[in-house]
């Protein structure tokens, strides 16, 4: 019970950290619509700190995954990839919304999940690489440093169906880990265009 | 077991619930399975564990500790051996496997059963990948153990501790999780980039164009973004690929 005693003072700490990251706006992709459909079944089951803690982490690194696509997806030459990255990116944003409304509903006040920066990002090293690439290297870079970000996706993915408890995101880790997997097949494959 | 949750919980919920949001800020890693010790209280399987439910990558303390908490008060309920830790049946061959929530430049990680160090690892003073898994013989020892992984940081003087409780000898070589196993991973066939009939049942590895008909579950979908199917990408799962008619 002593423990209670020492929350005020990291939560005061924590919070103020987190808060200078910038004003809690509210998600770029807008949530799917809380109808009193879907509501009721988001309350029906609490997510335990296991399923926070993935959808948390899986926020940012899907935050990644955009940025990584969107910083290339217009100078891609590959028609293939072209269309596999254009995928990725829409079926993602949607990913995205959807896992923020939950964070949302589990935790209202830090709903965003915005606070989490580094971890498993892609490096800032990689990012340079994927904006100065020209010509076929582009293709090259963003197969290298897409298939490593896909991958870890789903070894986390893999990790979280050991350990969730949420149906719902168990759900999707599992489509997490089969997508990203896929994913990673497609952009190894030999190009056939 | 949500009857679990008492007043006094319910005015700290707000808090604690933006705890769990910014910590990974700061955080760590820890073995997800077989479920250590923080992870049982994560998934809520062993009740009444504080704050570590929300953190269960946070236990940090200096180096060459021996013990389950990192010294940590508020996560001492831990290193606390009586409080009914279901043990993980397991066989002589164990698979670790930690989750980083922050990917630290590696010095090691070591594994502990007692004064024993059963096996070490050497991390090269790389960044690990998102999750790491080691696989440690534990040939000498049946029953009930207590292992400690320790993950040592190269770059700072700390490391991470997680406890994980087993039963050595018990069965197989794979824990088994507390719900039940995913199915396996749908093999993606390799894509072929002809076109795929009009109509038909979706199947994983056609290349789509935008207006192609398929059905799924019994129910009828058009493509509303080209793409090649795999798995995870039913057309129910990717609004975005595909709206429902």
């Amino acid at each position: 019970m002593t423990r209670r005693w020492v929350l005020p003072p990291l939560v005061a700490l924590l919070l103020s950290a987190g808060c200078a990251a910038g004003p809690a706006s509210p998600p770029a992709v807008s949530p799917p619509p809380t109808s009193a459909t879907s509501a009721p079944s988001a309350v029906a089951t609490a997510p335990s700190g296991l399923d926070v803690l993935f959808l948390t982490m899986m926020v940012a690194h899907t935050e990644q995954t955009l940025e990584i696509v969107r910083l290339v997806r217009d100078r891609l030459t590959d028609a293939q990839l072209r269309t596999l990255v254009a995928a990725i990116d829409a079926t993602e944003a949607d990913e995205l919304a959807t896992m923020r409304a939950w964070l949302a509903a589990a935790s209202p006040p830090a709903g965003s999940g915005r606070h989490v920066h580094d971890g498993h990002g892609v490096s800032a090293d990689e990012l340079a690489r994927l904006r100065t690439a020209t010509g076929a290297d582009v293709d090259r870079v963003l197969r290298e440093v897409l298939t490593a970000h896909q991958r870890a996706a789903a070894d986390l993915a893999r990790a979280h169906l050991a350990g969730g408890t949420d149906p719902r995101i168990r759900d999707l880790a599992q489509r997490i880990e089969q997508s990203r997997s896929a994913e990673v097949r497609l952009m190894a494959a030999p190009t056939a265009g | 077991m949500r009857r679990r949750i008492t007043v006094p919980l319910v005015a700290a919920g707000a808090v604690v619930s933006s705890l769990a949001i910014a910590a990974p800020a700061q955080a760590h890693g820890y073995v997800s399975s077989p479920a250590s010790r923080q992870a049982l209280c994560a998934q809520n399987r062993v009740p009444d564990c504080g704050q570590i439910k929300y953190e269960p990558q946070s236990v940090e303390g200096p180096k060459g500790l021996r013990n389950c908490h990192a010294n940590i008060a508020h996560f001492a309920v831990l290193n606390d051996d009586s409080r009914g830790w279901p043990a993980t049946s397991v066989g002589s061959t164990v698979t670790f496997t930690w989750v980083n929530t922050a990917r630290h430049a590696t010095s090691n990680w070591e594994y502990y059963i007692g004064n024993t160090r059963v096996a070490v690892v050497n991390g090269g003073g790389q960044q690990p990948g998102a999750t790491v898994s080691h696989t440690v013989n534990l040939g000498g020892f049946s029953g009930r153990q207590k292992v400690l992984a320790i993950w040592n940081i190269a770059d700072t003087a700390n490391a991470f501790y997680s406890c994980i409780d087993l039963q050595i000898g018990g069965g197989g070589s794979t824990p088994p999780p507390t719900t039940p196993p995913p199915p396996p991973p749908t093999p993606t066939p390799t894509p072929t980039p002809t076109n795929p009939p009009a109509g038909g049942t979706w199947t994983a590895g056609r290349a789509y164009q935008v207006n192609d008909q398929v059905t799924y579950g019994g129910r009828s979908y058009r493509c509303r973004q080209a793409h090649t199917a795999i798995a995870g990408w039913e057309p129910p799962n990717v609004p975005a690929l595909w709206s429902q008619l």
